[in-house]
Formats: C-alpha cells, sequence, structure tokens
C-alpha cells in the first residue's frame, strides 16, 4: 500500500472571505482552546488504538481530529457481510458534507489506498489519517462567493 | 517525452487548460520516476498556480 501526501498552508495574503463576520466566526473556530486538551489527546488515542486509525499528519485541533476519526469509523459497517462496505467515494462524499455543515465551507476529502498529493489548505483545517487499509485526506479551503457571473 | 495517451476521464475545464494539464503531467513523468508520486502532484500543482492562478490542489 501506498499513500503519501504533502500539504502548505495557504497565505494569508492569498484569502478571500465572502465577509468580515464569516472571517472571524471562522477564526475563532480554529483558535477556541479546548477547555480539557489533554483529556481529548487520551481520548484520540484510544480511539485511534480501537479503531486501528493512524494519525499521519495533521493540522487541526483535537475536537476536529476526534470528530474526523470517528464519523469517518461510524461509515464503515461494523459487520462487513451482511452490509457491504460503501464506495471510497461515498465515505468521502459524506465526511466532506459533515465538515462542510459543522465548520463551513469548503471541505475536500480523497479516500484511497495508493495515491500521492500535494494540497493547500487553512490553518487549522488539514488531517490525514489511516484507517484499516484506505487512507484518508481531509482539508479545508477558503471560498468566497461569486457575486456576480464571470463575463461570457 | 514520455511515450503514450493521456486519458481524460472527467473534466470541467476549459480545452486548453486540459490541454495544459496533460502536457504538464508527460513533463513530470519525463523529471520524476512514476514512484515520486508526491513530487509529480507538487509539480503540477506549482505549475498550474503560476500560470492559472493560486489554489490548485493536485492528487
Amino acid at each position: 500500500m501506498l499513500s503519501i501526501t504533502m500539504e502548505e498552508q495557504q497565505e494569508p495574503t492569498k484569502l478571500i472571505h465572502g465577509s468580515k463576520e464569516k472571517h472571524n466566526k471562522a477564526m475563532h473556530m480554529h483558535t477556541t482552546p479546548n477547555p480539557n486538551p489533554s483529556q481529548t489527546i487520551m481520548r484520540l488515542a484510544s480511539l485511534a488504538i480501537s479503531s486501528n486509525v493512524r494519525l499521519k499528519s495533521s493540522d487541526m485541533p483535537s475536537h476536529m481530529q476526534e470528530h474526523a476519526l470517528r464519523h469517518t469509523r461510524s461509515l464503515f459497517p461494523l459487520h462487513h457481510p451482511p452490509s457491504p462496505k460503501p464506495s471510497n467515494t461515498l465515505i468521502a462524499r459524506a465526511l466532506k458534507k459533515e465538515f462542510d455543515s459543522k465548520y463551513g465551507l469548503a471541505w475536500h476529502c480523497v479516500i484511497g489506498k495508493s495515491f500521492g498529493s500535494f494540497v493547500s489548505h487553512t490553518g487549522g483545517g488539514f488531517i490525514y489519517f489511516s484507517i484499516d487499509s484506505l487512507s484518508v485526506l481531509l482539508f479545508k479551503t477558503e471560498v468566497h462567493l461569486v457575486t456576480q457571473p464571470p463575463p461570457t | 517525452m514520455l511515450e503514450g495517451k493521456a486519458v481524460i476521464g472527467e473534466t470541467d475545464m476549459l480545452q486548453t487548460m486540459q490541454q495544459d494539464a496533460t502536457d504538464l503531467a508527460s513533463k513530470a513523468l519525463d523529471f520524476f520516476d512514476v514512484t515520486e508520486a508526491i513530487e509529480i502532484a507538487r509539480f503540477i500543482k506549482k505549475e498550474f498556480d503560476r500560470m492559472h492562478g493560486p489554489g490548485w490542489q493536485c492528487m
């Protein structure tokens, strides 16, 4: 199994936000300290052991990491024979939609057994881990609404 | 130039940019070994950022 990834943080000069209010909310989301970080880290470690997850690289608050690992694990059926495993595309879609709804637009998710990547992401919005034999890359990029259609 | 033809699976991109993508992929495979996935992805992403503005991702 070969799965490797590289990432770089998007420079602040490149970020365009829809509104100042949205910007502040997003920044608050990334910088709010967790009430008990050591407890979360311990939970994260035990979750990784019990769920056969390996956290390979991360730039993300620990509570969001935990959410990513738990949600991904929940997308796999417990007993494979009765319910077939969903396709990688469906798992990626579900994880992307979950993070879009919980932490704002725009998240991207890639799942597979063998891929290389090089991506730019916003601060606090990157995680790369493996679960069973699959590797999962989840990262966030800044988006802004286009107020008028581009000239044709 | 590497022998073989690029096959486009799905696209939502101008024809000229599609051509840039396939040309860069061929060039990347000339520069790097096929196992150097990160370097290939980095090369294509950085070139697209330079040619078509920042914010491209490559896997």
